[in-house]
């Protein structure tokens, strides 16, 4: 934890619990992120489609 | 821990302040560590948003001079909740209902710069069928970057409960009596079929989770056999979650949950409802069981055996301010969850309970979560077409029946049904009748051994069966 003045886990987390859940993030963030600006897996292959047929 | 008495026997584990009791009023102590995260919840509009929407249990101030012991930064009066009931007491939707509830809390607690530091089943109470988080002190200041401290307990508090209950069998909800730190997830993933890996919300959150567990734990465990500095886990303390990722991980656990629905597979129209009267006997029962709650003047009524909570609502209908619709069929109790939810009403709590063997002591010290019957006594209990059930199906003595009512209500409204009555021929059907004690006068010399009195009795319609009140 970075700042432990502010952050104190009372609670034990599980280290394999937090490294799952960093990986776990890693893809649903891209997703959530992908979203948000607009773009679905649909269209990003389509796109990727496109440039290749182009 | 404390030894003081007058401490709640279940706030000892955060470090951020307790529950106790002072001249018979619950507050809660906030110690000055805890003092920014406070400030923080009260300032940013989180304790605003979260109370306005019902999510929260209000508070209130009070003086320090109220406070318990040393370090103490507030003393809150938490608005107090009329019945407390334990997780393994919930149907599915409960749970379902109390999952969502703290993931919204969550979500609501991110927008407002904070993340909650504990997702505890025991966090959640229902005020009639909604589900409300009481713990004030579970929030701290969020940090971009740290990934969700209580995403391990979520998932065995509420997750894995509710994928069991859904994808094998309801009855599982009952593992949480034994695991009161919700179901490890390495059993939740011994459990679960294996096409459960299909779904991809299931596959990381319980059985990755679970495997990623116990692989760090093997390894921390031989780095501290070997003595080698950093057992603390590296990998773990390197764990950075963006917040898109935090989001997402909440997203897909709500999405999860959301679609989960009671026994997947269970037809729930083939359960069907058993009504022993035929209109106009329900409407004589409807009537002298209002009668007599008003009579009880009853405002916190225990209804045993209530079924999906038929009279329940006739006994709140007659000035009952809050009635527990025990049953213990998860399935009547699911039910009854469904209709006063969809209906929009409240003042009736339902609660899964097996009345052979209700909940006990539990936790540390038998001191963290009361039994049954130390949360009564209720102004009333009703047991409706629910003696012969004990007395005949499970055996109870009439005099252990009439014990446990009279612990239970300070008046016992009684549906007596009578040994010719069909339904208590059907559970003789099979068996030996060694019942001979089972009568009418029996009963009444139970109820006298235990100290009550029929104060009102009237025949039930013309099904033989007749309504008691019993009191002091």
């Amino acid at each position: 934890m970075q700042h432990p003045d502010l952050v104190f886990a009372y609670l034990d987390p599980m280290s394999g619990s937090l490294v799952l859940q960093a990986v776990v993030a890693g893809v649903l963030g891209g997703i959530v992120t992908m979203k948000r600006t607009g773009l679905t897996v649909r269209n990003v292959v389509a796109k990727f489609w496109k440039r290749l047929k182009g | 821990m404390s030894a003081d008495p007058s401490r709640i026997g279940s706030s000892f584990r955060d470090p951020s302040g307790y529950l106790y009791r002072r001249a018979g009023v619950l507050l809660r102590q906030v110690q000055e560590r805890y003092r920014p995260h406070y400030a923080h919840l009260m300032s940013s509009g989180l304790y605003a948003a979260l109370t306005a929407e019902g999510l929260l249990v209000p508070h209130e101030e009070r003086p320090l001079a109220e406070a318990d012991g040393p370090g103490a930064a507030f003393v809150l009066r938490p608005e107090l909740l009329p019945f407390i009931s334990l997780p393994y007491e919930w149907c599915f939707a409960q749970r379902q209902a109390a999952a969502l509830l703290t993931l919204r809390v969550q979500e609501l607690a991110l927008a407002h710069g904070m993340t909650l530091k504990d997702a505890s089943a025991f966090n959640v109470q229902f005020r009639g069928v909604q589900p409300v988080l009481i713990d004030t002190l579970s929030f701290e200041r969020y940090e971009e970057g740290t990934p969700w401290v209580a995403y391990r307990q979520f998932c065995q508090h509420f997750l894995a409960p509710l994928v069991l209950q859904s994808r094998v069998d309801a009855r599982l909800g009952a593992l949480l009596r034994q695991y009161l730190d919700g179901i490890p997830l390495d059993l939740a993933s011994t459990l679960l079929p294996r096409r459960s890996w299909l779904s991809p919300a299931i596959a990381m959150h319980i059985h990755l989770h679970a495997r990623s567990i116990a692989q760090h734990a093997a390894t921390e465990g031989a780095r501290a056999g070997s003595r080698r500095e950093g057992a603390g886990g590296e990998a773990a303390a390197r764990a950075r979650v963006s917040r898109a990722g935090l989001e997402g991980v909440l997203a897909s656990l709500r999405g999860a949950i959301a679609d989960l629905s009671w026994q997947a597979g269970t037809e729930w129209g083939a359960y069907e409802e058993t009504h022993n009267y035929d209109a106009a006997g329900r409407a004589s029962k409807q009537g002298l069981v209002a009668e007599f709650v008003r009579a009880a003047d009853a405002r916190r009524v225990m209804d045993l055996g209530a079924n999906a909570g038929e009279y329940s609502r006739v006994a709140r209908d007659a000035g009952a301010t809050l009635v527990i619709a025990a049953d213990g069929d998860p399935m009547a109790v699911e039910r009854g969850f469904r209709r006063l939810r969809d209906g929009g009403e409240s003042g009736v709590h339902p609660l899964l309970v097996d009345l052979t063997n209700p909940a006990p002591a539990q936790g540390w010290n038998h001191g963290e979560w009361p039994s049954l019957a130390a949360r009564g006594p209720f102004d009333a209990v009703l047991a409706l077409a629910l003696v012969h059930h004990l007395a005949i199906g499970n055996n109870v003595p009439l005099v252990g029946v009439a014990q446990m009512l009279a612990t239970l209500g300070r008046h016992v409204i009684i549906e007596w049904v009578p040994k010719p009555d069909p339904q208590v021929q059907r559970l003789l059907a099979a068996r030996e009748d060694i019942f001979d004690g089972y009568t009418e006068a029996g009963l009444l010399a139970a109820f006298a051994a235990v100290g009550l009195s029929p104060v009102q009795r009237a025949a039930v319609g013309t099904s033989g069966r007749t309504l008691f009140r019993f009191a002091a």
